[in-house]
């Protein structure tokens, strides 16, 4: 499975766990929406740097990076190909 | 006087059914650690051996030098003097008895002087210590900031700093809160900078910290100007220094051996503590012990009640009968004794899956560093992480709110004595009222815990208990929490069909206890299957939670909470 897929599946399942954002699209504020909490946050690095051996660096942690499945999608790719 | 650790045969019992097999294999590599420290052990029986001489030390330390001593240190208290905090003279004796046992570094590894102990038996120690005297916990209890020096900081830092922790040399403090940063952190505003040798300096004020006054001192900053979320705070180690300076400490309700502090930092020379910006998420992943800390020391408090009021009980006269005999006093002891055995259940339960949860992250790390794989640990990882993730705050939450109603009970069998200052029960009363409260209130426990609830993240295991053959004597418990099963079902479904955010963050207290009784009420059942002792505990516990239960689905449906969607209106005046 590509990168942002298993990203969205792991959002929708592990972080959205309700089913009001059964629908979240790709370009969906997470951050704002309260979806990716600081807690999601943790999760989130954890799946990445588990599942698709990401490590998030400090330059990285912005919310720029992580404010939509579409940013952190991107920022995935971005490692994977540098 | 008793030992803590043998007078208390529920204890005892939790401790032989724990099963930490896989846990202290990966903990002592392998059986390997003893080529490099003789003291390690060399096989499972010789981990558990070693364990139950630790708890029986820890035992006879609590139940002997330290519990006759709370009473004085709950009357003399912390103090503040010219700008230092002063123990009371007894909570020194008792860390200095602590530590001369060997027992202030036991979850930190042994190349940094600790013992190597899992989370678990570090736990039940917390209980006992607890139970002898709540605030000295606040002090006993802060080998989880060692804990996560080892974890985060470089290897030089933390053997220059570690051992002398170890040795309880030096004590610490988690440096989090602040007025305006209490349950959400996100809003954290101490200032960290660089000066122009790099050295990075925190400026700026922070409250309500246990034991401020500590030698080392984990601070969660702002590192980052011009944020105001959690992309912007990193982790820092402070030490005790003449710019980090302890303006008061607070007059509290209870915990008066534990110094509460406010705290100055006047651009105090600190080290970053593993990445810049990543100090919210370093901090969070510390919470899930921290919070299974909490619930041991709540049920360590009201274990102290519970006996307390069962003496009393069994002395006390009235027309012409020991109260005890009475039914409705009868009933709120044994009441009690079911919330504290139940309770045990819950706790070390959670604590052994977030021991499994942390061992197998390390090894899986070990093994990716070595290029081998390891599909098999991450399965059985995320499975533990899951749960652990749920249970941190309902165990939490669970326990330390059925804590104070054991210690408002056992006042109320004290009668007017109950509310005397002569008899210990009154300082139970108190000291146990904090533990809703910090690390983490019961309303936000409540709705971390909601989220794995609402997603339904046991109906596997619960799907699998269902069809399990019960003996015969055991089947209408089964068949009670297969009905609460439904209930839970429907309760869900109504707070996730058309309803306003309000009505359902309300509605997941209820949510999260009929899921809580649940899952408990199956551990119960399991438990009471092996050892018939349980089985009033494990029947009492599920009749109530079934009531409970039902009495939850019917405020959800009743729409009990639907008047929260006019929050401005009813408070308007
Ligand atoms: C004796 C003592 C020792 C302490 N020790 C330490 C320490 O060592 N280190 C440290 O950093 N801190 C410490 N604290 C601080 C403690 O962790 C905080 O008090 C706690 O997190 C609650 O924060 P607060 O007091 O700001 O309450 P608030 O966050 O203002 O909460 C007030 C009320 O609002 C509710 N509430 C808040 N947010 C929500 C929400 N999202 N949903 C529903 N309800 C909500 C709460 O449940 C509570 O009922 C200590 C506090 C005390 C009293």
């Amino acid at each position: 499975m590509e990168a942002k897929a298993q990203i969205r599946d792991f959002i929708i399942n592990e972080l959205v766990q309700d089913a009001r954002h059964a629908n979240l699209g790709d370009n969906d504020p997470l951050i704002e929406s309260g979806i990716m909490d600081s807690l999601g946050m943790m999760k989130l690095i954890g799946f990445l740097e588990d599942n698709l051996s990401i490590e998030i660096n400090d330059d990285e942690l912005i919310p720029e990076n992580f404010s939509s499945i579409e940013t952190i999608g991107n920022l995935v790719a971005e490692k994977q190909a540098g | 006087m008793p030992n803590f650790f043998s007078d208390n045969p529920d204890l005892r019992n939790q401790f032989k059914r724990l099963d930490l097999s896989d846990v202290i294999a990966m903990l002592e590599d392998d059986f390997q650690q003893v080529n490099d420290f003789p003291e390690a052990p060399t096989d499972y029986d010789s981990a558990i051996s070693l364990y139950d001489s630790a708890l029986t030390l820890t035992g006879d330390i609590s139940g002997n030098f330290i519990a006759p001593r709370a009473a004085a240190v709950d009357a003399q208290g912390a103090s503040y003097k010219d700008g230092e905090v002063i123990m009371a003279a007894e909570t020194s004796e008792n860390l200095q008895q602590l530590a001369a046992a060997g027992l202030m570094g036991i979850i930190l590894p042994r190349k940094y002087g600790g013992s190597n102990f899992p989370a678990t038996i570090y736990m039940m120690m917390i209980e006992m210590v607890s139970r002898a005297d709540a605030s000295l916990m606040t002090l006993f209890g802060y080998q989880d900031v060692g804990e996560t020096i080892a974890k985060l900081a470089q290897d030089s830092l933390a053997k220059t700093v570690l051992p002398t922790y170890a040795r309880g040399e030096l004590s610490g403090a988690m440096v989090l809160s602040e007025p305006n940063a209490g349950s959400d952190l996100q809003a954290v505003q101490l200032k960290a900078w660089q000066d122009i040798g790099g050295q990075w300096r925190l400026r700026g004020s922070k409250h309500f910290i246990s034991n401020g006054g500590g030698d080392l001192l984990l601070v969660l900053a702002r590192s980052e100007e011009s944020t105001n979320d959690m992309f912007g705070l990193s982790l820092f180690l402070c030490r005790k220094s003449e710019q980090v300076k302890v303006n008061r400490i607070e007059n509290k309700l209870g915990l008066n051996g534990s110094p509460t502090c406010e705290i100055y930092f006047d651009d105090a020379p600190a080290d970053l503590i593993g990445k810049r910006r990543f100090g919210l998420i370093y901090v969070l992943s510390t919470l899930n012990q921290a919070r299974f800390s909490v619930a041991a020391q709540a049920l360590g408090i009201a274990e102290a009640a519970y006996q307390e009021a069962l003496k009393y009980a069994r002395k006390r006269e009235q027309f012409g009968k020991k109260i005890f005999t009475m039914a409705p006093v009868a009933d709120m002891l044994i009441d009690m004794r079911v919330a504290l055995e139940s309770g045990r259940t819950f706790l070390y339960h959670a604590t052994q899956l977030l021991d499994l949860r942390n061992r197998l992250e390390e090894r899986i790390r070990n093994l990716k560093a070595a290029g081998l794989p390891y599909q098999g640990e991450k399965a059985k990882f995320d499975l533990a992480a899951k749960r652990i993730d749920m249970l941190s705050p309902m165990v939490k939450y669970r326990i330390t709110e059925a804590a104070n109603k054991i210690c408002y009970d056992a006042l109320q069998i004290h009668g007017g004595m109950g509310y005397m200052r002569d008899l210990p029960v009154e300082r139970y009363y108190r000291d146990v009222r904090i533990t809703t409260i910090y690390e983490g209130t019961t309303q936000v426990q409540v709705l971390a815990a909601a989220k794995s609830v609402f997603a339904d993240i046991m109906a596997d295991f619960f799907a699998a208990q269902a069809a399990t053959d019960w003996p015969e004597e055991l089947q209408h418990l089964a068949n009670h929490l297969q009905s609460q099963r439904q209930f839970f079902l429907q309760a869900r479904d109504l707070l996730n069909s058309e309803i306003t955010p309000a009505e359902r963050d309300a509605g997941s207290r209820p949510l999260v206890d009929m899921y809580a009784g649940l899952y408990l009420g199956y551990l119960l059942l399991a438990e009471a299957c092996l050892n018939p002792e349980k089985i009033p505990v494990a029947t009492r516990f599920i009749l109530a939670e079934q009531a409970s239960a039902q009495a939850g689905l019917a405020l959800i449906k009743n729409r009990k909470f639907q008047d929260l969607d006019n929050i401005d209106n009813i408070f308007k005046q």
